[in-house]
């Protein structure tokens, strides 16, 4: 099956601004998948979204949408007729029309009935319990998005944009609404494409996550593959705390200042740096009955964090210091020795790599 | 690309063509903005041109007299309305006084008076039967013969135009003192300078490029005054612009002088942008708490009363006070079915003109809105360069084109037929809209300003297009800037003399110009019935202008 939305090496350059805000980003999303693109302030994934809805035109590529081209070079069908839908940052709910009005705006050519029942039935998949006579400025932020929700969602779009849908709310309900707002998607099946700088958000609710850094498209894949297995130190940064460790390879395992891996080894490609993430290492509180591949190092050392507590441990080898990081329940004294080992890693060769 | 859409999908119907930027918002506004910017092109290619026969007569006056009394008249306004708006706005906006609140109206209030009207007020309180000679002879007992002062003159216009335009001044500053954060005022006090030294080294120097931008308007105002000067008998450029076009007929040498005074403007707005530079620190961030104003005791208190109640009766209260003497008095010999025509004929061609600005106005920033063009913004600010230039200027510059269309029209109809564009009214609308596009673009552009481009882009998406949005989205949201935007028009109209004298049809009045007339032919009480109507109406936005001003600091 083709998939919804096709992006062909898409660059777009803002007049008067140094670099390319979107650079030749390729990139496929399927039917009913939802789609987090990724990335600090500037990096373009805004642009970018708003590429596909319209409201800005590609210098460059082409896009198709449901089998049909809707820009390519400079010519594009305006954002009037490509029926997608939009819920933007903070939300330009329509402040003269009523939450009735601004959730039938899209619809045309339909009965006053007609539209009644499309305003209330995507007001309920919403999860909007109010007077549809009130205006947006008697809504909470909250109630807000979800009438800015339903009102891209009641013309029945082929495609659902969300800018920064977090962007305006608290951490209790912040949380709450990222949940709700995979339920609804998923319930409409409709193919959605979110923007955030949230890489916690990206994860939890996303099918694909796709990165963005300075316009460029550097990794798009499953949250779980993005996590464990990025490919360069910057994805590695952007979605939380790694460590990385030199290593080289022996007859029958990977040695490092640590003590020498042998499981799993062999599946690992020749590269100079072992990369691990903190909850992939778990310390051995017992003697005796151990597994193979005991590593040990010395705290250097332990920050209380509230659900964890962040470990930092050393050790050396040749002269030169490595550090690896762990989530652990015990705040350990600094120089406590520490034995461990590491459950998932990979061998990485990261140009940009970033140690801590 | 060929490639992908044979094989990924059919070619869209509703591909646009090339530059989707190119559209009839865009064509509008292009054409738009040729027509605004006609008169200056006229202006700025006629300094080439070889002179006319008369030029001789006129070209020795330019710079003994023309240019003597422009610059003199500039600099005392300039020095003037910098002492009394500074120092009145720096009082309003720190301390605490009885009357406070009413003196705040008085002293925008004179912004109402058009000074030509301000200048014929004070005439009649200076002269020998008028309220303040006779006070002197008869209650204090002086022996008095001619009149007390002669107004007459130079210093006597510097006078009339300063307390009519210090308001800009005032008004400019006192937004600046008031925004300014008050924190950076509190940190300089905790550092030990005095109340003197925290005006003079940091609200002052903060408050710069905006009194500086009141000096800039009340100058522009001082270049356009035609009534003022004419009464006085002073030759500036633009009394000399009327003399080579009305008593010479010299279109020719009135384009000239207009062209220079042109760049003399031109001059004028570089020096004002110049100075103001990169200088974007007043109250950047902060709060924008509500000034704390400082409660005055016993001899302070009093002090600036009787400093601010002066500058008001001076101002506006005695001039007023006089009209209102002289209308009362003559009101039954001049309010006639004429007179009711007159005010009739004002207040419909105002309102037809305001319109077509507004609408004007609208297409322009409307584009600039949904076009997406880079700097479109900046191009479109051209459009507001006419409140700039003299109304006499605009005036010539538009003559000049209108007529050769008209002669170029005939000549290829063959017809000896009335002139077209340049017999009715069509050329002072156009003129209108020249300069006064600046008032209508401000009001939209801070409608539009307001409401943000998300509800626009949000429309977009659930398929409405640009025109479907500008009616269900942009226009009722900005419904209030559009009257506000009618309203300042309106006013502008209502009040502009020199313009409207040089483009008016043959015995066209409006009020300003039926005011202007009495009052050169010793009609003076008389002129006060139809001044009276000009003031009042242009009392109406300074109310809504300053209920603006305080809600949004």
């Amino acid at each position: 099956m083709h998939p919804v939305l096709e992006l062909r090496n898409i660059s777009k350059t803002y007049p008067g601004s140094v670099g390319k805000a979107v650079d030749n980003v390729s990139l496929e999303v399927k039917k009913g998948d939802v789609l987090a693109l990724v990335g600090e302030s500037g990096s373009g994934k805004t642009t970018l979204l708003r590429t596909i809805a319209g409201l800005e035109h590609p210098d460059e590529g082409s896009l198709i949408l449901s089998g049909s081209v809707i820009s390519e070079g400079r010519k594009s069908v305006p954002a009037y007729q490509r029926n997608i839908g939009m819920v933007f940052q903070d939300y330009a709910l329509f402040p003269h029309m009523t939450i009735a009005d601004n959730v039938g705006f899209g619809l045309k050519g339909k009965t006053a009935s007609e539209k009644r029942k499309i305003i209330q039935e995507t007001l309920a998949l919403t999860g909007l319990d109010e007077d549809l006579r009130k205006y947006p400025h008697q809504l909470s932020g909250g109630q807000q998005q979800r009438v800015a929700l339903a009102r891209a969602l009641a013309p029945k779009p082929g495609m659902l944009l969300l800018d920064e849908p977090f962007s305006n709310l608290d951490t209790v309900l912040h949380e709450r609404v990222r949940d709700d707002l995979r339920k609804i998607v998923k319930a409409t099946g409709i193919t959605t494409i979110l923007v955030t700088h949230h890489t916690r958000d990206a994860l939890s609710m996303a099918d694909k996550v796709a990165v963005i850094h300075k316009g460029r498209l550097l990794q798009m894949d499953t949250p779980e593959t993005i996590y464990a297995h990025p490919v360069n130190g910057y994805v590695a940064h952007l979605f939380g705390k790694y460590s990385c460790i030199a290593c080289s390879p022996t007859g029958y395992g990977l040695e490092t200042a640590f003590g020498t891996i042998t499981a799993g080894y062999s599946d690992q490609p020749e590269k100079p740096w072992l990369f691990c993430r903190p909850e992939h290492i778990s310390i051995l509180k017992k003697t005796g009955n151990e597994p193979a591949d005991i590593l040990e190092g010395r705290v250097e050392n332990s920050t209380f964090l509230g659900d964890y507590v962040r470990i930092v441990l050393s050790a050396e080898k040749k002269g030169e210091k490595m550090r690896l990081i762990l989530h652990s329940d015990t705040v350990y004294p600094a120089g406590t020795s520490l034995r461990f080992v590491i459950g998932t890693f990979k061998t990485v060769d990261f140009g940009d790599i970033e140690r801590e | 690309m060929e490639i992908i859409s044979q094989e990924r999908g059919k070619t869209n119907e509703s591909l646009k063509k090339r530059y989707i930027w190119w559209n009839g918002w865009v064509l509008a506004a292009t054409v738009l903005l040729i027509l605004v910017c006609v008169p200056v092109f006229t202006l700025l290619m006629h300094l080439a041109t070889s002179a006319s026969d008369q030029w001789g007569l006129v070209a020795p006056k330019i710079v003994d007299s023309y240019l003597k009394d422009t610059l003199i008249l500039l600099g005392g306004v300039a020095l003037c309305t910098f002492l009394i708006g500074t120092s009145a706005a720096w009082i309003m906006s720190s301390y605490e006084f009885p009357g406070r609140k009413y003196m705040e109206w008085l002293l925008i209030l004179p912004m109402a008076f058009p000074s030509y009207m301000m200048a014929y007020s004070y005439i009649g309180l200076l002269e020998y039967t008028g309220p303040i000679h006779s006070f002197l002879r008869n209650t204090a007992g002086w022996q008095l013969s001619g009149p007390l002062i002669d107004l007459m003159n130079l210093p006597g216009a510097v006078f009339i135009f300063s307390i009519t335009l210090f308001p800009y001044v005032y008004l400019f500053a006192r937004t600046s003192f008031l925004s300014s954060s008050k924190e950076v005022q509190e940190a300089a006090s905790l550092l030990g300078s005095g109340p003197w030294r925290t005006f003079f080294s940091v609200a002052l120097p903060m408050a710069r490029p905006a009194i500086a931008g009141g000096i800039a308007l009340a100058s522009m105002e001082v270049l356009n005054d035609y009534g003022t000067v004419k009464y006085f008998g002073l030759n500036t450029f633009t009394t000399g612009i009327f003399r080579a076009w009305l008593t010479l007929g010299d279109l020719d040498s009135a384009i000239k002088l207009a062209s220079i005074l042109t760049l003399i403007v031109l001059l004028l707005i570089w020096a004002e942008y110049f100075q103001r530079g990169n200088k974007k620190w007043a109250a950047k961030s902060g709060r924008n708490a509500p000034a704390v104003r400082l409660p005055l005791n016993g001899m302070k208190k009093w002090g600036v009363l009787v400093f601010c109640s002066f500058i008001a009766g001076v101002a506006f209260v005695f001039p007023f006070g006089q009209l209102v003497y002289w209308a009362a008095k003559t009101a039954h010999k001049v309010l006639d079915h004429t007179f009711g025509l007159i005010v009739l004929k004002s207040f419909v061609l105002a309102s037809f003109s305001s319109l077509i600005i507004v609408v004007l106005a609208i297409i322009l920033l409307y584009t600039v809105r949904v076009s997406g063009i880079y700097r479109m913004r900046y191009v479109t600010r051209i459009a507001s360069l006419g409140y700039a230039i003299p109304g006499a200027v605009i005036a010539v510059g538009i003559m000049a084109p209108v007529i050769g269309f008209d002669k170029w029209l005939l000549r290829i109809t063959g017809q000896h037929g009335p002139l077209l564009l340049s017999s009715g009214l069509f050329m002072l609308t156009f003129a209108y809209a020249v300069r006064f596009m600046a008032v209508g673009y401000n009001a939209i552009d801070s409608g539009f300003q307001k409401i943000g481009k998300d509800v626009n882009d949000a429309a977009t998406t659930l398929g409405y297009n640009s025109w479907k949005t500008l009616w269900r989205v942009d226009l009722p949201l900005i419904r209030k800037s559009i009257s506000a935007g009618l309203l300042l028009v309106f006013v502008d109209v209502i009040k502009e003399l020199p313009l409207t004298l040089i483009l008016r049809p043959f015995n066209f009045h409006t009020l300003a110009t039926k005011a202007f007339d009495m009052a050169t032919n010793e009609q003076i009480a008389e002129s006060a019935n139809a001044s009276l109507i000009v003031i009042l109406t242009g009392i109406l936005p300074i109310v809504l202008l300053n209920r603006i001003i305080r809600n949004n600091i």
